[in-house]
């Protein structure tokens, strides 16, 4: 993860660290582990001869291999991208064209979410869905929201930077898709946050960050979103002005695999990049002083916090944990699991449910069994996941950390999802 | 079977000695081979791996290039499973003699040698790592050779044909009668008893060793022997083989051979020929050589480095310089040295093994009262369904699923050997050794170096060979692995090594067993 | 409230960070990787030959125990004890007479303390042994064992055959074993299967490859005691082995309950000029996958390792470095005397490491510190040949405690 991407398969020492921390290889014989359909199997692949394996495309993506070697073999760089070979050489198909464009689904369906809401959760339309293209019915598709993000804090949306107000600190807020289609009031929370941490937040000229193009082996398109948003962002970053952003899947994409999966360079990617924050690695970082004087409201609940993949590749530690861990009363326990599972796109899949929810079995057991209240985690498909699977509800720490600074009511209980 | 009678005795059980031997059997003349170790054990097993074009020698050692270049076509056609087609480089550099390359061209044209022009975009969008101060580039068709199946499958060729291979097998001394050599005596390995051979002819191919062997019968050969060092990277940094456009010098190669990446070599005069040292300056030269092409190179991880020694034909002008030394092979029949009977084949390239063994039959055949043609052009070692090998071709294998119930059980994981290519082996051969095993399946030749495989292997061989070492001969493996690990012990081989001791010495306490004669 | 930053998350490192967070100090643990505990056998070897106080005036003055002492060692071993405890693995063992247990190649190997899985509760270890050959895993291998156990003295009744449910269709690693016994249902049907297969098997005892659980282990391991009704005895095969995955996750969660904050990935570098600076680190780089990402430090302990970690790096060019701050490593000759012909000998390279004063801290050729808010601890000592010796977890322990004592006192 904190490695420059190509070569470093050689660095191998073949002593299946890596295998052993895999969730997928410890629920499934269909994928070897890491270490064989990656340095290992790298050894075999010629540039011009057609991929000689298949069994990396069980490979979730979750990134843990890279996070535990010692040795800095981008492992998880290396299995994607040989992912993405085989995706090349076989096309990818309809429903991995679907899934990795949630922007598209977003702009489509959204100004139409009562209705499309009620199909997608119909089980005749997933079952429809499940024998035709291959989305499995027990994904978790979340709801559209009506009126996006964007749409209404219309007044933040900006090209270039604004002129700073006093005593203000400029924000620029990397909403995603996932905020801006389906959960545009957690990233309004976020927003107040900030704001409320003396910070004048932007929303910058942004499109996906194209993390699920990646994932699904569509380099090229995942590649002209990244050159999107370099560009987008460009003249914030020139400014100085960090780039935050609540979901921890998106920001390392932007912080880290543009440039160590995609192959982007430059300057101006480079500037993107270093100005990338998650959320909570801003607060600890650069508002803890802000934070400290805020007045935090109990409450009184216990909570279990799953980190993310995504998040704990950020390389900076689990930053939400010490924070909720500040707010009286509540009780936050971190998980014991590695992986909940959905790892993005790959729990939708019908050929890959079965694997996904395995992994995530472990989690979904020491929920039921904990008898706690909520549950707190970074990434949206992770927490539809989670929610769907245990019908217990899952927030984004921002959430939690709003109704305790006041910001809106933090409902400890709710219908689920 | 302590007396045999042939018409040819072939001492030497390289490159050289096996084609002799194959050809012989062809031509249906009754061979023995005899060789004192075991096969690929010399020079043929110690090289780079080049299946030369010739465009090497196109300058300096015409003879040699125009050999290269038809036997070239030739192996391609008879051997492709042991030769992956990779093509050739020869690339010139801002700091080369600029007027060389048209020279070369010229000189291909004249010996043969195909060689095309490539501009530098070809290039580099063939091989991304290379150096972008190229001035002039072109392509030959050099091959990949893997020594070991060549000479496995002259093997099984030459048993099939009804000769004999004795491995293990030491010349102890050579037969004379009335000044004629008739053949020689040799040592068995298990017990120790002495085996005669009578034959009417006697070849010489004992690679470095010729020398001594000629002494047994009083003759002196103008042998000079020159060391070479090459240095395996992990990885495939390249899949072209590539060269340097200039003169032949040391460490001009670079050879993607199976998984790894051969940089070669130099060339030290020696006395001894079983001299495998390695000097510390030859390993910094030829890695520093190899990033004038690949500029990445010091960043990546060195694994073993090994030796071999080249018999080369010291003409009587006398040089100290074995570098200059012609390539070509040379036939002496030691009639005139009063050892009549007594042929030594010497000198030349892997590559035109089976030229020198034609030659030398040619040259015995009316002796021997045979007139039968020469088949080695056209009769095939692997078969009539072989195709060049490829590198997917193991992964492929292992990927099959078309027994889903049935897991591959890989032995050695970094070269994907699995548990029944190995016992197909030890059935076959009743092989007590793991180094055999590695040099047939290549274990322990991954960048684990034995560390994983090793303990499998040994185990394997401890339960199902009846007078294995206690150990299963683990601690001689893992010190032979040891041994190519120490000339580029830092970075990750130095950690690697750390690991093999981790898990040998203080996880299993291995140190202790019987059958570390290490 | 002292700020600690603990760099490196092996057997000294993860030690330091509880110990620190226990005596009130703002606690960060930083890892590159996992590593030392994952290749390790999970025990504590702290002397092979003998009792260590006696033998420790004729250890050379260099040597890590010289400057860390037998008292600090001592309660160092004992607050190991008292950290892991909980866990259910069950350490027990010896300062002064070490176990000699089984290998997975048959030979026997010494430590001072280790988890009652590799113990078993055979306590005199009298009962003739049985060695379990588990279907379908490859990496353990009963013969070889057999064997060479009776030539160390050990009565080997025989190798059974144990069943195991389905048949992989890949090739399964110890991990792969230890995760699937952690599921409940499917350690009740394995070991149901093995308590059939073994029943009426006589008074002996289970040699078995360390696969029994990851998670709950000592648990597993009593449950399957129980069920089989036999004593068993665990052997670490292939790394990464599973008594040292088990050891580090217990350690791991002991550090969370601590309140130690925990980063894993970034490697940790530090500003180029740290070295001639004034004698003190004020800040730490991570580099993040954002980038370098600079953060205040008051507190180091550096527990790196020494060359298989990463800690020191060997170089091309004859040079060792010590890769976080680039402090000066000692016992290093020429690049071709790194390593000893024979592998089986004591090699130069495993004494390689960084010099430091009786406080850890460390010091130049003359014996000066370098740098004054900074110790080194575990792997990256140098001065001592651990496998020979036997004082691998030893210096882990007695290093990351008389740190601890020296920052927080």
């Amino acid at each position: 993860m904190m490695t420059r991407p190509g070569f470093t398969s050689d660095q191998c020492l073949k002593c299946n660290i890596c295998t052993a921390a895999c969730p997928v290889a410890a629920v499934t014989d269909l994928f070897p582990g890491p270490k064989a359909v990656g340095p290992q199997a790298e050894r075999f692949r010629h540039p011009e001869l057609p991929m000689p394996d298949e069994s990396v495309s069980y490979c979730s993506g979750c990134g843990t291999c890279t996070r535990v070697c010692p040795h800095g073999v981008a492992v998880a760089e290396t299995n994607i991208q040989a992912k993405a070979r085989l995706v090349e050489e076989k096309h990818a198909p309809l429903r991995d064209q679907f899934l990795s464009r949630p922007d598209l689904l977003g702009m489509f369906l959204s100004p139409v979410a009562p209705l499309a809401n009620v199909m997608l959760n119909a089980t005749s339309v997933r079952w429809v869905l499940d024998k035709t293209i291959g989305i499995s019915p027990g994904a978790a598709l979340p709801p559209f929201t009506r009126v996006s993000l964007r749409k209404r804090e219309a007044a933040r949306c900006m090209k270039q930077p604004p002129d700073p107000k006093p005593g203000k600190r400029r924000v620029a807020y990397f909403h995603g898709c996932s905020t801006n289609y389906y959960e545009p009031e957690l990233g309004q929370q976020a927003i107040a946050v900030l704001e409320r941490l003396g910070c004048q937040v932007i929303l910058p000229p942004q499109v996906c960050c194209g993390l699920p193009l990646q994932s699904n082996g569509l380099f090229d398109a995942a590649r002209e979103k990244g050159r999107k948003n370099v560009s987008g962002l460009l003249p914030f970053a020139e400014q100085g002005i960090p780039i935050v952003g609540t979901s921890s899947s998106c920001m390392l994409e932007l912080k880290h695999e543009y440039h160590a999966v995609l192959g982007l360079e430059g300057d101006d990617l480079a500037i993107v990049s270093h100005l990338c924050y998650d959320m909570f690695e801003f607060l600890l970082l650069e508002l803890n002083d802000a934070l400290r004087h805020v007045h935090l409201t109990p409450i009184n609940a216990s909570a279990l916090y799953h980190p993310p993949c995504q998040l704990r590749n950020h390389g900076v530690g689990m930053p939400a944990l010490g924070i909720l861990r500040r707010i009286p009363g509540l009780n936050v326990q971190l998980s014991d699991a590695m992986c909940c599972g959905v790892a993005g796109t790959y729990g939708a899949k019908s050929e890959k449910y079965d694997i996904a929810r395995a992994v995530g079995k472990g989690l979904f057991d020491q929920l039921k069994a904990s008898g706690v209240d909520f549950v707190i985690s970074d990434t949206e498909t992770c927490r539809w996941w989670i929610e769907k699977h245990t019908g217990l509800r899952v927030v984004h720490p921002i959430e939690v950390l709003a109704g305790a600074m006041g910001l809106g009511e933090f409902r400890v209980k709710s219908g689920g999802y | 079977m302590q007396n045999l009678d042939v018409d040819l005795l072939v001492i030497g059980g390289g490159a050289t000695g096996m084609g002799l031997a194959w050809d012989a059997c062809l031509r249906g003349i009754p061979v023995v081979l005899v060789e004192a170790q075991n096969l690929a054990e010399g020079t043929s097993g110690r090289y780079h791996g080049l299946l030369h074009s010739g465009g090497r020698y196109v300058i300096s050692d015409p003879v040699s290039a125009r050999d290269c270049a038809a036997e070239n076509a030739v192996l391609r056609r008879i051997a492709p499973e042991a030769i992956e087609d990779t093509g050739g480089l020869f690339l010139a550099l801002n700091d080369d003699p600029e007027d060389y390359p048209d020279q070369w061209l010229r000189g291909c044209h004249e010996a043969g040698v195909p060689a095309r022009e490539i501009s530098l975009r070809e290039v580099l969008a063939r091989e991304p790592l290379l150096t972008h101060d190229i001035t002039r580039a072109f392509e030959v068709q050099d091959g990949a050779l893997d020594s070991f199946d060549l000479l496995h499958a002259l093997h099984l060729n030459i048993t099939r044909l009804g000769g004999m291979v004795l491995l293990g097998h030491r010349v102890q001394a050579l037969r004379r009668e009335h000044g004629h050599v008739v053949g020689a005596e040799v040592l068995r390995p298990d017990d120790g008893t002495i085996v005669t051979i009578h034959a009417r002819r006697t070849v010489n191919a004992a690679g470095p060793w010729a020398a001594q062997v000629a002494q047994m019968a009083d003759v002196d050969i103008p042998l000079a022997l020159g060391k070479g060092t090459m240095v395996a990277m992990a990885e495939r940094l390249v899949h072209t083989i590539l060269n340097r456009c200039r003169l032949p010098g040391d460490g001009d190669i670079l050879v993607p051979v199976g998984t790894v990446m051969v940089l070669g070599t130099t060339d030290v005069p020696v006395e001894e020929p079983g001299d495998r040292s390695i000097e510390p300056w030859e390993v910094d030269m030829l890695l520093a050589e190899g990033a004038a092409l690949i500029p990445s190179l010091p960043d990546r991880r060195a694994l073993r480095a090994w030796a071999g020694v080249r018999p080369l034909y010291r003409p009587p002008s006398d040089e100290d310089e074995t570098r200059e030394l012609p390539r070509s092979h040379v036939i002496l029949d030691h009639a005139g040295d009063g050892a009549a009977g007594l042929i030594s084949v010497f000198g030349g390239k892997l590559s035109t093994f089976r030229l020198m063994a034609e030659e030398t039959l040619d040259h015995l055949a009316l002796a021997l009262g045979n007139n039968q043609p020469c088949l080695t052009t056209e009769v095939p070692l692997f078969g009539d369904e072989a195709s060049y090998y490829t590198l997917p071709s193991r992964l492929r294998t292992i990927e099959d699923r078309s027994d889903p119930d049935k897991s591959p059980e890989l032995v050695c994981e970094c070269e994907l050997v699995r548990r029944a290519d190995i016992e197909r082996v030890l059935e076959r051969r009743g092989v007590q050794e793991l180094d055999t095993l590695r040099r047939e399946l290549r274990i322990g030749m991954g960048p684990c170096q034995g560390g994983f495989c090793g303990y499998r292997t040994a185990a394997i061989v401890q339960e199902t060979i009846l007078d294995a070492p206690p150990d299963g001969g683990l601690l001689s493996f893992l010190q032979a692995r040891w041994r190519g690990n120490r000339p580029v012990a830092w970075g990750q081989t130095l950690r690697q090594m750390a690991f093999t001791r981790r898990v040998y010495m203080d996880l299993f306490h291995a140190q202790d067993m019987d059958g570390g004669d290490a | 409230m002292t700020k600690v930053h603990v760099v490196g998350a092996g057997l000294s490192g993860l030690v330091a960070a509880i110990l620190a967070a226990e005596r009130g100090a703002d606690v960060t643990l930083l890892a590159r990787g996992r590593g030392g505990l994952e290749l390790s056998h999970g025990c504590i070897d702290i002397w092979h030959d003998g009792d260590l106080r006696q033998e420790l005036p004729s250890i050379a003055s260099g040597h890590p125990y010289r400057m860390i002492g037998v008292d600090a060692i001592e309660k160092a071993v004992q607050a190991f004890l008292r950290i892991v405890q909980p866990s259910g693995l069950g350490y027990l063992g010896e300062f002064r007479h070490p176990l000699r247990l089984p290998t997975a190649v048959g030979s026997l190997r010494r430590t001072n303390f280790a988890p009652l899985a590799q113990v078993s509760d055979d306590a005199l270890g009298d009962l003739p042994c049985l060695i379990g050959a588990i279907e379908g895993f490859r990496d353990f291998f009963p013969a070889m064992i057999r064997r060479n156990l009776i030539e160390n003295g050990f009565s080997v009744e025989g190798i059974v055959e144990l069943p195991l449910p389905g048949h992989p269709a890949r090739d399964v690693y110890a991990s792969d074993l230890a995760r699937l016994l952690d599921r409940e249902e499917d350690a009740g049907n394995v070991l149901n299967a093995w308590q059939r297969r073994l029943a009426g098997a006589g008074a002996l005892r289970l040699l078995l490859p360390a696969v029994l659980g990851l998670r709950d282990a000592g648990r597993l391991h009593r449950k399957a005691e129980t069920i089989i009704g036999m004593p068993i005895q665990e052997i670490p095969t292939l790394p990464p082995s599973m008594p040292g995955l088990r050891l580090e996750w217990v350690l791991w969660r002991a550090a969370d309950a601590a309140g130690v904050h925990l980063v894993e990935g970034p490697q940790i570098t530090s500003p180029p000029d740290v070295m001639a600076g004034a004698g003190r680190v004020e800040e730490l780089m991570a580099e993040t996958a954002a980038g370098e990402r600079r953060f205040p430090a008051d507190a180091i302990i550096l527990a790196t390792g020494g060359i298989l970690n990463g800690g020191l790096k060997a170089l091309q060019d004859g040079r060792v470095v010590e890769t976080v701050f680039g402090l000066p490593v000692s016992g290093v000759g020429l690049r071709d005397e790194w390593t000893a012909e024979r592998m089986i000998d004591r090699q130069p390279f495993e004494r390689f490491g960084v010099k430091v004063d009786a406080a850890l801290h460390p010091v130049d050729a003359d014996g000066r510190v370098l740098l004054e808010n900074v110790h080194v601890i575990g792997g990256l000592l140098g001065g001592a040949d651990r496998i020979s010796e036997g004082s691998r977890q030893g210096i882990d322990l007695g290093s990351a405690y008389r740190a601890v004592e020296v920052i927080l006192g």
